[in-house]
């Protein structure tokens, strides 16, 4: 693309100066089909752009952090399935790996591969909603069909490897909740097998169709340096063009022992940062997963999945601040112990959806309404992990 | 990841060095896995604006604003006190190291200078602060209510918190309460 | 008066078969939508779901019909009407057959390009009417797309016109032959152009995938329709459904030959009483035939493509297809000047541009199985079996 050329895709459509100024206040949300759950937007627009965008949310709002207080520290893990539905597992481990890191505990050597693997296919299968949603909400129905289809034969993988198809409460602390056969590690090699291919399929069905490139290059443009204004995370963060990934920066469980590569955003189709780079990071992001589940049937082998963890556990003073990498970027659990009861003091939770919303009310700013809907779902923001 | 070692015993020096001591502060590594680093809440603009623009620090990215009430006696004696302790995660954009600032703040009437000039989320993250602690972030641009609708009352968090029994006129409470589950 | 109520019957008669190919249409939709996206679709209702649309008329008016309380009651509730009118009204001149028409109008196309227009009245009426500012974006939308639009469907139109000298669809169709070689679509480049043209406004026009962005219902809730329920969604419904077998006969009509089936037909042949009735009932089925396919293709691009933003669709629409259709209706006048009918370049162009035509659609079924092949993924395969 020549420069000039360049320029003129990513001048705003209308500069703001020409609108009339009557504008009109639409609500859009919380009961709205591409506000993925509710959440809410008022947007002031003039015609078709939006002059003025204030995000609200709040609409799932389930306490999740008070309620930690008045429980004991494993009665809470299956509310870290609720923060984030679509990766359940992946904040079980989040959590799972902030209290062993206060508590001193013991993981076994096969609870931390299999934890490994729930929270690789409960990623892919995050990741699929997401690249399915984005182009259900650009109207086109079929491939979300065909994501969730692949999606509904991990929840079976899922199923014999947790006993759940979603919110699966597998994580323990000091291992996880039940052991596997070699069956079951068989069936996940041939199903990656296929996997390959869809996922390869599935990019060329839609990342090469015409209409689905001119709906997102350029449009939702976050620079690398915006992104970490933001606090953008994840896959968010790195489709701007920064390959931060906690799994890499600050390793947990075997991340070390792993080969793979950190996509990040190119801007193969229009700018670094804009909407299509963060679907393409993400399609790319489940062929890593898929490398790394593979790295991890090579290495599983037998052992105990449990180490020997106190009934009533009370965690010495003091607090931790541990962060993982879900699917949806940096989750973060902050948990205060005071030292004497057997419920933390405190747990605060930070969650990449919460970060990705703070750039809304800005980036919506001179988009037309269309777009505002396709930047908001290339974000794949989930609401109760903004909300909790 | 942890503060490189070397930076770590700088910094408590060099937060010094800048202000000749009208900054004061001490590092502490506690078990959180990174450095924290205690100072006076007065002084949390000038300790983030050196945390976030200082050539060798460039803590750029703002992981998130935590908060919590103090309301009971605990063991520790570095927590035993009354009142609001703010919890600011600040990490490297280069290697994401990470650094972490403590703040207390009195129970009564708690407040502290906003810091959301530094950052374009820690607007979100302080609301989140102020809806659910009330603690009160001065000079901020847009300071509401972010999880509960603008007319609740109280601030869920605090220790103290009693909820009302009804909410517009909704009930809030069932008639055969559930009782927490404790394990005592 | 006798002439009066045959109408009248003859009317009503046309009326419901449409509105149930319409129905049918409904079904048929979703049993290739679930194709396509490996489930099964509706197939409880009647063999393999066929009289599901029944059930699904019988649901809608049951349903309270609601009117909010703030809208404008009046022009609330005649907007589906209008939509529907506009949409029925154009089937009057299109014939199925040598007789099977409602009426042989001697402007035909015209009529038809003005029928059209209803639409655009009723779809704003419904939006404004509504209250509510999604469907009144729906609705404003839908005027400034349907009105593009019919621009370069006039255009394309224009160069039929042009080729056959006259608006009357009958003899449109006379004047094609039965052939391929004597349909329009494959005559010149120009009528080629004007077809492609003719089909994307039609779906533009129609409010179809990829241009459906007046009720986009990712973006706009339903648009214009969001407020309706029961019986009036229901009208909208059966337009939108009806319009599907508008296009496809105004295409196959226009560009394809019509109902002419196999035999040359003269116009001393529609004379009745020479004309034999199983040619009719063949035509009839042959005309069928080309409309399936062209709504076979409206409902597969619908469940393929993603939607266009509306300045995209403004800008294919001013800057792309008006002045592809003005060079087209140029080209097409200097075509008939320099090329008269039956000339050794008039035939040579009609078979280069049948075979051509044909080499497409063989090049098209290579690459779909080509596809098959290179896509080894079975899209059935589940991992367990």
């Amino acid at each position: 693309m020549t420069s000039a050329t360049r320029e003129k895709e990513l001048k705003p459509r209308v500069e703001i100066t020409q609108i009339s100024g009557t504008e009109i206040e639409v609500n859009m949300g919380p009961h709205h089909p591409s506000t993925h759950g509710v959440i809410r937007f008022i947007l002031f627009i003039d015609g078709e752009i939006v002059v003025r965008a204030v995000p609200d949310v709040g609409y799932l709002h389930r306490s999740i952090e008070k309620i930690a207080e008045s429980m004991p520290y494993s009665f809470f893990m299956p509310y870290t399935d609720r923060v984030d539905y679509v990766a359940a597992i992946n904040c079980n481990l989040g959590y799972a790996l902030a209290i062993e890191a206060m508590g001193g505990l013991e993981v076994p050597e096969r609870a931390t591969w299999l934890r490994m693997i729930g929270v690789e296919l409960n990623r892919i299968m995050s990741h699929l909603v997401g690249v399915g949603a984005l182009p259900l909400d650009l109207g086109a129905f079929t491939p979300f069909v065909h994501a969730l289809r692949e999606r509904e034969h991990m929840m079976d993988l899922l199923e014999i490897l947790t006993g759940t198809r979603m919110n699966n409460n597998y994580i323990r602390f000091g291992g996880v909740c039940q052991d596997v056969d070699d069956e079951f590690l068989k069936k996940l090699e041939k199903y990656l097998d296929h996997f390959v291919l869809f996922l390869e399929e599935y990019d060329r069905l839609i990342g090469t169709n015409k209409i689905f490139i001119e709906r997102l290059k350029n449009v939702g443009i976050v620079s690398g340096e915006k992104a970490l204004s933001y606090s953008f995370s994840g896959p968010n963060l790195r489709a701007s063009g920064i390959g931060l990934d906690l799994r890499k920066v600050d390793p947990y469980c075997f991340y070390n022992d792993m080969k793979f590569d950190v996509p990040v955003g190119k801007g193969i189709k229009g700018t670094v940062g804009d909407s299509f780079d963060r679907y393409i990071v993400r399609i790319e992001e489940m062929a890593e997963c898929e490398k790394i589940l593979r790295q991890i049937l090579s290495k599983i082998k037998e052992g105990p999945i449990q180490s020997k963890v106190p009934k009533k556990l009370v965690l010495p003073a003091g607090e931790a601040y541990h962060h993982t990498e879900s699917a949806r970027g940096e989750l973060g659990y902050h948990i205060i112990s005071d030292g004497k009861s057997a419920s933390p003091y405190r747990i605060k939770i930070r969650t990449g959806s919460f970060a990705s919303m703070t750039s809304l009310a800005e980036i919506f700013k001179g988009m037309m309404v269309a777009d505002v809907i396709a930047y908001f779902a290339s974000l794949d923001i989930v609401a109760p992990e903004v909300d909790r | 990841m942890n503060f490189p070692a070397a930076h770590l015993e700088k910094l408590a020096k060099l937060v010094d060095s800048v202000y000749n001591g009208a900054v004061s502060s001490e590092i502490v590594q506690a078990d959180t896995k990174i450095p924290v680093l205690k100072i006076n809440s007065r002084d949390i603009r000038k300790v983030v604006e050196l945390v976030v623009h200082h050539k060798d620090l460039g803590f750029t990215y703002l992981n998130t604003i935590s908060g919590t009430h103090l309301a009971e006696t605990r063991e520790d004696e570095s927590l035993d006190l009354k009142g609001f302790e703010m919890f600011y995660v600040f990490s490297n954009s280069q290697d994401f190291s990470s650094l972490a600032i403590k703040t207390t703040l009195p129970e009564n009437n708690p407040e502290i200078d906003t810091i959301d000039d530094f950052s374009g989320s820690a607007n979100w993250f302080e609301r989140e602060i102020f809806d659910l602690l009330g603690v009160n972030f001065k000079n901020s641009q847009d300071l509401r209510r972010i999880m509960l609708p603008p007319d609740w009352e109280g601030h869920p968090l605090r220790k103290d918190f009693k909820e009302g029994s009804h909410y517009n006129g909704i009930p809030t409470t069932r008639s055969s309460e559930l009782e927490a589950i404790r394990i005592e | 008066m006798t002439q009066f109520i045959y109408m009248f019957i003859f009317a009503v008669i046309y009326l419901l078969s449409i509105a149930v190919a319409a129905g049918f249409l409904t079904v048929v939709e979703r049993r290739i939508a679930g194709r396509m996206q490996s489930r099964i679709g509706p197939n409880r209702v009647g063999p393999q779901g066929i009289v599901q649309w029944i059930a699904d008329a019988v649901k809608a008016l049951q349903k309270e019909d609601i009117i909010p309380t703030d809208a404008h009651s009046f022009l609330f509730k005649i907007a589906p009407y209008l939509v529907f009118m506009g949409v029925f009204l154009t089937l009057v001149p299109i014939p199925f057959g040598a007789y099977t028409l409602m009426e042989n109008l001697d402007t035909g196309i015209f009529y038809v390009l003005a029928m059209a227009s209803f639409v655009v009245i009723g779809v704003m009426m419904g939006g404004w009417a509504s209250n509510n500012k999604w469907s009144l974006l729906g609705g404003m939308r839908s005027a400034a797309q349907m009105i593009s639009y019919e621009v370069p469907a006039a255009l394309a139109v224009f160069v039929v016109v042009v080729m056959a000298g006259t608006l009357n669809f009958q003899k449109i169709v006379f004047s094609q032959g039965a052939s391929p070689v004597d349909w329009y679509v494959f005559r010149n480049p120009f009528a080629f152009i004007a077809f492609n043209i003719f089909f994307i406004a039609a779906l533009a026009e129609g409010n179809r995938v990829p241009f459906d962005i007046p009720e986009a219902e990712s973006e706009l809730v339903s648009g214009y329709n969001t407020e309706y329920s029961g019986m009036r969604f229901l009208f909208f419904f059966l337009a939108e459904w009806g319009n599907l077998v508008v296009i496809g006969a105004l295409v196959s009509t226009l560009f394809f030959g019509g109902w002419n089936f196999w035999f040359e037909y003269t116009l001393e042949f529609s004379v009745p009483g020479r004309y034999p009735i199983r040619f009719e009932v063949l035509g009839f089925l042959w005309f069928l035939f080309k409309v399936s396919i062209f709504v076979f293709i409206i409902i597969w691009i619908r469940w393929t493509l993603p939607r266009l933003r509306i300045d995209q669709l403004m800008d294919i629409c001013w800057k792309y297809m008006v002045p592809i259709g003005l060079f087209a209706s140029i080209g097409i006048l200097l075509w008939m000047y320099f090329v008269p009918e039956k000339s050794l370049a008039d035939t040579i162009m009609r078979y280069s541009m049948t075979s051509f035509g044909g080499l497409t659609i063989l090049y098209f079924f290579y690459r779909v199985f080509q596809n098959l092949r290179v896509t080894k993924a079975k899209i059935y395969a589940n991992p367990f079996v």
